[in-house]
Order: C-alpha cells, then sequence, then structure tokens
C-alpha cells in the first residue's frame, strides 16, 4: 500500500515538471537563413508543410482561406511586416492543414503560427480576445512575434549608443512643441497613443501606477495620433530621428531609448531607462533643435 | 364501466393535444451574441456558430442563407486554394454575397472577385440601391418577419450581409453570423466536390441556389 502511494506520488511529480518545462518561456532564436530575405509569402501545401517539420526547420506561417474577407486584412498586416523587416513567411489555405501537424492547434483561420526546429512554439487564436490586436496593428503583432524570433539586424544592433554616435535624418529641426521643457534633473518621456488602443491603456495605467515613486525623475508628454494628424506627423518626425520605422501605437521615447508597443514585460525596462537617465539626460526634440 | 372507457379516451386525447402542441412551438432562440477574438469582430454569434448550427436547422421561422459565390473568379493560380464551393450545410441556400453589394479589400494577388453589376453599391456605409427591384429582391431573399443564419467560407461575408440588412431597415436581433462552412463538422455536411469520375469537378445541382439574372432588372435612374 505505502509502496503504491510512493509509486503514485513519484508520477505526479515526473508529470508536475514535464509541465512546467513545457510552459518555460522560449528564448528568441533565428528563423533559418533564407526567410531574412526580401519578404514575401511563399504557398505551402501540406506536404510541403510536413517536409518543414521533418527537416526540423525554424520558419513561420500564415494559415488563411483564399479570397476570405476574413483573412484580407491580417494578410495586409503581415505583407507590410516582410516588407518593413525584410522577412519571408509561408502561409498555407486553412482547407490544405487537414491531416497536418497544424490540425491539432489551429481551429480558425486567420491564424499564424511559429515553428522552432519543427516543433511549434506559438500561435494566434481567432477566438481568443488577448489575440485580437495582435491581429489588428503592427506593433501589437511585432511585439509578440519578436518575443520568439530574433529579427536578423537585432544582434548588431546596440541599443545604448547615444544619437551622437548615430547619425540619423533629423525632422525635428523646425518642430516647436509649446509647453515641452528640459529639465536637468529629469528626463522627459514622449509618449504616442491611440484613443481606443489596448495597449496604450496599459501604459496610461502603468504611468499611472509608478507616478507616486518615480515621478520626480521624469516629465511625461502625451500625444493621440489617431485622431490628431498633426501628433500622427511628429511620431513619425520623432520616430526617424531616433533611427525608427514604426507604423503603430504605443511609442515612447525616453532619453536615447525608444519603445514601441508595451506589454508586462515592458515595465521594467521603462523603469530602467528612466533611472539611469534622468540626469543631464539627452534629449531628441532638444538635440534636433540646436543643431 | 363506461364511465371508466371515456375517462380514457378522454386522457388519450388531452395527451395527444399536448403532443402536438409541444412539437409546434419552437424553442427560443438566445438574443444574437458576438463571441471572443477577431472571431467576434467579424460578428460570429457565440452561441448559434458552426459547432452548434446543427441543433437551430429546419425551423419554420427562420431562412438559411450561405453567402459564397458557386465559383470564385479571384486568381487562384496566383495563391492556391479552392474557389469553389465545395460543400455546404444542409437547410442553407446560396445567395452570392457579391451580387448584392460590391466586394473590396482582397490581397492584390488575388485581383478583384466578382465585380459585375450588383444589387446595391456601399458608399462611405450607405447602400445604395442600383435597380428598382433591389430593395424587393432583398426583402424575399431575407424575410423581416423571419430569423436569418447566415453563414459562409469563414464568416466574414456572412457578417457584412448582416451589416448591409442593418444598415437597410431589418431587426438585427433577428439575424444571426453562425461563421464558416469550414469549421463545420456537424451531420448535415453536403458533399459538392466530386472526385469519384478519376477527375475533380462539381456536384453544383444539389446547391438550393438563388440566381439573380440582372439583364431582367430595371436600372434606377441617376
Amino acid at each position: 500500500m505505502k509502496k503504491g502511494i510512493l509509486i503514485i506520488s513519484s508520477l505526479l511529480v515526473i508529470i508536475s515538471l514535464v509541465a512546467i518545462l513545457n510552459k518555460q518561456k522560449v528564448e528568441p532564436f533565428y528563423l533559418e537563413d533564407r526567410y531574412y530575405e526580401a519578404g514575401a509569402f511563399i504557398e505551402i501545401g501540406s506536404n510541403e508543410l510536413e517536409e518543414l517539420i521533418k527537416n526540423k526547420e525554424s520558419f513561420a506561417i500564415f494559415i488563411y482561406q483564399p479570397a476570405c474577407t476574413t483573412s484580407s486584412e491580417f494578410s495586409e498586416l503581415l505583407t507590410e511586416f516582410e516588407t518593413v523587416y525584410q522577412m519571408t513567411f509561408y502561409q498555407i489555405a486553412f482547407s490544405d492543414i487537414k491531416g497536418t501537424n497544424l490540425e491539432k492547434y489551429i481551429q480558425y483561420y486567420p491564424s499564424f503560427a511559429i515553428y522552432k526546429d519543427g516543433k511549434i512554439v506559438d500561435y494566434l487564436k481567432a477566438d481568443d480576445d488577448e489575440d485580437t490586436t495582435r491581429y489588428q496593428l503592427f506593433d501589437s503583432f511585432a511585439s509578440w512575434f519578436t518575443e520568439y524570433v530574433l529579427l536578423k539586424n537585432e544582434a548588431n544592433y546596440d541599443d545604448t549608443d547615444t544619437s551622437s554616435d548615430i547619425k540619423q535624418e533629423n525632422m525635428l529641426k523646425d518642430v516647436v512643441l509649446e509647453n515641452v521643457t528640459y529639465d536637468e534633473n529629469k528626463v522627459n518621456i514622449y509618449f504616442f497613443w491611440g484613443n481606443g488602443c489596448p495597449h496604450c491603456e496599459e501604459q496610461f495605467s502603468f504611468l499611472e501606477s509608478i507616478e507616486e515613486e518615480y515621478g520626480q525623475y521624469y516629465q511625461l508628454y502625451t500625444f493621440e495620433t489617431w485622431y490628431d494628424d498633426e501628433n500622427a506627423d511628429l511620431m513619425q518626425r520623432f520616430a526617424t530621428t531616433m533611427g525608427d520605422s514604426t507604423r503603430g501605437v504605443p511609442y515612447t521615447i525616453i532619453g536615447n531609448k525608444s519603445f514601441k508597443g508595451f506589454s508586462a514585460s515592458s515595465e521594467q525596462a521603462f523603469l530602467d531607462a528612466i533611472m539611469t537617465q534622468y540626469q543631464n539626460s539627452y534629449d531628441v526634440y532638444f538635440e534636433s533643435r540646436n543643431e | 364501466m363506461k364511465k371508466k372507457c371515456y375517462k380514457i379516451v378522454l386522457v388519450l386525447l388531452l395527451c395527444i393535444t399536448a403532443c402536438a402542441c409541444s412539437n409546434t412551438k419552437l424553442a427560443e432562440l438566445p438574443k444574437p451574441e458576438v463571441t471572443d477574438g477577431i472571431r467576434g469582430t467579424f460578428g460570429i454569434d457565440k452561441n448559434i456558430n458552426e459547432s452548434t448550427i446543427d441543433q437551430y436547422l429546419s425551423r419554420k421561422d427562420s431562412v438559411y442563407r450561405d453567402m459564397r459565390m458557386l465559383i470564385d473568379p479571384g486568381n487562384y493560380e496566383a495563391i492556391g486554394g479552392d474557389a469553389y464551393l465545395s460543400g455546404f450545410v444542409k437547410g442553407f441556400e446560396v445567395v452570392p454575397y457579391p451580387y448584392l453589394v460590391n466586394v473590396s479589400g482582397l490581397p492584390d494577388e488575388v485581383g478583384d472577385t466578382y465585380t459585375g453589376t450588383t444589387l446595391f453599391t456601399e458608399e462611405d456605409g450607405k447602400y445604395i440601391a442600383n435597380y428598382e427591384e433591389s430593395m424587393e429582391i432583398l426583402e424575399y431573399l431575407f424575410p423581416k418577419d423571419k430569423n436569418i443564419f447566415l453563414m459562409c467560407g469563414g464568416g466574414g461575408y456572412a457578417g457584412m450581409t448582416k451589416t448591409l440588412l442593418v444598415a437597410l431597415g431589418w431587426d438585427e436581433d433577428k439575424i444571426y453570423n453562425v461563421g464558416g462552412y469550414w469549421y463545420y463538422e456537424g451531420s448535415n455536411n453536403v458533399t459538392v466536390k466530386n472526385t469519384s469520375y478519376g477527375d475533380v469537378s462539381y456536384d453544383f445541382w444539389k446547391i438550393p441556389y438563388h440566381d439573380i439574372d440582372f439583364d431582367s432588372l430595371h436600372e434606377v435612374l441617376k
């Protein structure tokens, strides 16, 4: 009897450990080299998909249905992503995934799956509220995608570089922002947001939560961009001057650092940026106007 | 003895009447409610969708419409996939949405879907009738006094049909976006794609189909 209980307990511990290991976050990885070239979808069928899995490749695939309006908007977002980041994704018709490895996971289209070494690491679910913005907003999708996949030039990008080392097009030279000041004991936060953007709301909540403890270290300037064309143009000017090619909100600049999107995993990075830069900080707006 | 017989007959008559009444009374439908995720943004219903529609078929107070084309004219050689209506749910009758309103927004490599004449033209959210008969046809195919169950491939055309109908005065609480045929795994599937002759053909004769002959209609003078 005691032996039986011991065996069952051991099995339960082993099962729990396996479950925990399986849920551990995947470290960001590179796809195969050939997927970092000029962006375009490669149409495949079930046989090609099975071959990629058999060969233990790392790739990303869009699951859609031809001429279906439910796929078309997400298709446009992915096309833009491929163009901006020079990547190549596969695409497969939902009607072709029957009997494949994908069928176990993908219940509805559109969807998007990321494979590492032939195994699926994550995918978007069309019936999950958490994934809705990832289908609709460029930065939301980019934020999710780059949790898993390294972009090709990330290894060469040093985000501690200051503006004196990076020559970017100065599009702020002639911009005049009233009520924006520079304080040598505070870093300016330029926060571009959209009215109705859920991640922007999350960021507002976060900023509100840190104000009491950290408010003495920063000055916050916010710009709504979805209903204000001037602010939308301003965001592009700030982003270009920072060397970014952002398409959406939230987009935030803290000193010499910029952030595309926002999630719980961004919070510490925001705090680090504030605390490392609040004294005599670099400011993209004031530096540009002084050139 | 006689009294006993009468009582038995009376009870039997009451039972038969009760059964007849219960058979004709239809269960009340849940109010339309969109489902979660991006499927909800297409208007697909949370309660009456691909996985539950079998429970709601053959209702006398309802009509069932599949909004796909028999053959979509998009350039499928460019992107793969099946342009044909290769199956449908029994009870649904096909009314191609692209015949009702102009469609846009498909991926560039597909090109355009049907670009011929339509009953209505959509401009800035407003639907303008192109033919004198446009509203009459719509009211005939989508009776306002019935519940309307809409379906297509993935829920897109069905959602757009609901938007059209509601904009033109239909009761939104009587219209259900059931979602997409591609997800249907119920017991009322009718297969149209036929491979039994060694090639691929389509048994379109199985499909209850509402054609709209635009040549016979009268254009609205503008």
